[in-house]
């Protein structure tokens, strides 16, 4: 079911001396379900794209329509009620900082007009939810970055949101709490269900969490699909520069390594089961190969386990194309990569 | 010293001075602080921005504040009369203090709601919040500390407002140094009344102070 329509979405920044194009007729369609993700460099528009959704920001022109009610043709009482199902978490936080966490947690609710003793059982779920229990009555400053957007995410989620919008979400918090905040995210969509759009700069939050994703440059949506499709086959230039980010090893040297011009290079791809089973091995051994792994990854990829490698084979040509050939035959994807005249390694286009 | 002043008329003076300055306080603030909640929303990147609207409400605001307080104090005459039925007593006197301070402490104000972060204003409007609620359940109690302390410069700048208050027979200590003090060159009475209002200051300025670190405090 589709849930979020924008469609032909244009929002010109006036302030300023000259007008900024932030979106230039921008379509999205986002199934209910859906963990999506949006991601591009800084200034591509991520932020107006997710502030278009519940009209925080209004577009110049195009539609908003969210489960089923266009949110552009509402009055201002009625999108306010709109508003109270769809869920937003920041950056910053954005916590009143006068109140307590619990405070904080009610505060949609009392926006609803819930009664209070229903409410302060829903907070009570909410902190359960997001492992804050025994925190109820600290206040925001005495709380770390991942205990504030807990209180955030409980917060967001106080009013049964159809939809939480997710605004560079850990971008503000370390690796192992953006991890723990991530790994939130996903139990509350195994759990609620809720559906998800996450914007963020980093292609690893994309990779860990999301299932669809659109890449944007200038306004635009360059590509968008399934993670597995943008991220192993990127298409555009941006998500390319965004994948390089990730891997940047793979287009760089390999310090102390001496790469030989006549090097069997590959980058080798293995996902779901195959990226936990011992092919790479088997299929050297088999046929009288061996290579050494010049870099690598072992991460989850729309849900599901992958590893990315770069691989230097040692044996005669025939045995390691053949051994190539063997691995994608059993679902790997093996793409050859060659010396580029810097000294740089490229990835060769093949069929 | 005290020639023709006695113990009895510094403690009424005393009293007069704190009635004028808690009821004129009180009025500065329930009226300054809308005007502030105007100011705010309607100004720069407020939530409901309207240029014209701040621009004459702004002037308005810095035309009362750049009136000299004598002046103001004679111009108000005809309004005073109307209000409290009569020019001049302790009474009279607050509806200059209360209309020169308002002005004073809707900026003070503004300025806290400013202060507010901006996100968090956000946050509630993504939740849905109509202005009201913005009001009352965000902007009120995370810009607190700033309108406490607020009302207590209000307070103590309108303890020497209320002096000039003399003029229309506002009485209050004030009132007293200046008639006794300056203009008979009773020192003594001028020393005394002086000093009884600086340890007022320091009162009021202890428990403005409390009361805005009681809020702050948490919130750090
Ligand atoms: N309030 C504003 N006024 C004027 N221009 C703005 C405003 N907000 C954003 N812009 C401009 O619109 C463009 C898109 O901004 P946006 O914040 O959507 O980008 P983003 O992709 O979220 O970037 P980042 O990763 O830095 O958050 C940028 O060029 C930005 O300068
Ligand atoms: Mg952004």
């Amino acid at each position: 079911m589709l849930l979020i329509w924008l469609d032909g979405i244009t929002h010109v920044y006036e302030s300023g001396n000259r007008p900024v194009v932030a979106l230039d007729d921008v379509t999205l369609h986002i199934e209910a379900g859906d963990i999506f993700g949006v991601i591009g460099f800084s200034g591509a528009g991520k932020s107006t794209l997710l502030r278009t959704i519940n009209l925080l920001e209004k577009p110049s022109r195009g539609r908003v329509v969210v489960d089923g009610r266009e949110l552009t043709a509402l009055p201002k009482r009625e999108l306010q009620e709109a508003r109270k199902r769809i869920g937003m978490i920041f950056q910053h936080f954005h916590l009143l900082k006068s109140a307590t966490v619990e405070e904080n947690v009610q505060f949609p609710l009392a926006l609803a007009k819930v009664p209070s003793q229903k409410a302060k059982r829903r907070v009570e779920d909410l902190l359960a939810l997001v492992g804050l229990e025994g925190y109820e009555k600290h206040y925001p400053a005495q709380l770390s970055g991942g205990q504030k957007q807990r209180v955030a995410i409980a917060r967001a989620l106080a009013n049964d949101p159809v939809v939480l919008l997710c605004d560079e979400a850990t971008s503000a918090l370390d690796p192992e709490t953006t991890q723990s905040i991530l790994d939130l995210l996903v139990d509350i969509h195994q759990k609620l269900g809720v559906t998800m759009v996450v914007v963020t700069h980093e292609m690893s939050v994309v990779s860990r969490i999301c299932r669809h994703v659109a890449v944007m440059e200038q306004g635009k949506i360059v590509e968008q699909g399934g993670v597995i499709d943008v991220l192993l086959e990127p298409k555009s230039a941006v998500a390319k520069r965004l994948l390089g980010k990730r891997d940047g090893q793979l287009a760089g040297r390999f310090p102390g390594y001496e790469v030989k011009p006549d090097a069997l290079l590959c980058e080798a791809i293995l996902l779901g089961d195959l990226a936990y089973s011992p092919v790479l091995a088997q299929v050297a051994a088999t046929h009288g190969v061996t290579f050494t792994i010049l870099s690598g990854t072992v991460d989850v990829l729309g849900g599901k386990p992958y590893s990315h490698m770069v691989l230097d084979w040692h044996g005669d040509l025939d045995s390691v194309q053949a051994a190539w050939r063997r691995l994608r035959d059993v679902g790997a994807k093996v793409r050859p990569l060659r010396l580029a005249a810097a000294g740089e390694f490229e990835l060769e286009v093949t069929g | 010293m005290f020639s023709d002043i006695t113990w009895g008329q510094i403690g009424q003076a005393s009293l007069e001075t704190l009635y004028m300055v808690a009821l004129s306080t009180i009025g500065a603030v329930v009226l300054g602080l809308p005007l502030g909640i105007w100011l705010y929303l309607c100004g720069p990147g407020g939530v409901a921005a309207n240029r014209p609207l701040y621009q004459v409400l702004s002037v308005v605001v810095n035309i009362v504040r750049s009136v000299p307080f004598i002046i103001l104090l004679i111009a108000l005459i005809p309004i005073t009369e109307w209000i409290v039925g009569t020019s001049i007593g302790v009474n009279a006197a607050i509806v200059p203090l209360v209309v020169g301070a308002a002005p004073f402490y809707a900026r003070i104000a503004e300025t806290s709601f400013r202060e507010v972060d901006p996100g968090v204003v956000e946050a509630a409007q993504s939740m849905g919040a109509s202005i009201w609620q913005l009001i009352f359940r965000v902007l009120l109690p995370e810009a607190r500390p700033g309108l406490i302390s607020g009302a207590t410069i209000t307070a103590v700048t309108l303890i020497s407002y209320s002096a000039m208050s003399g003029v229309i027979g506002g009485g209050g200590l004030g009132d007293l140094a200046v008639r006794y003090g300056y203009e008979r060159f009773e020192t003594g009475v001028m020393l005394l009344t002086t000093a009884l209002m600086i340890v007022l200051v320091e009162i009021m300025q202890w428990v403005g102070d409390r009361a805005a670190y009681h809020f702050a405090r948490r919130e750090r």
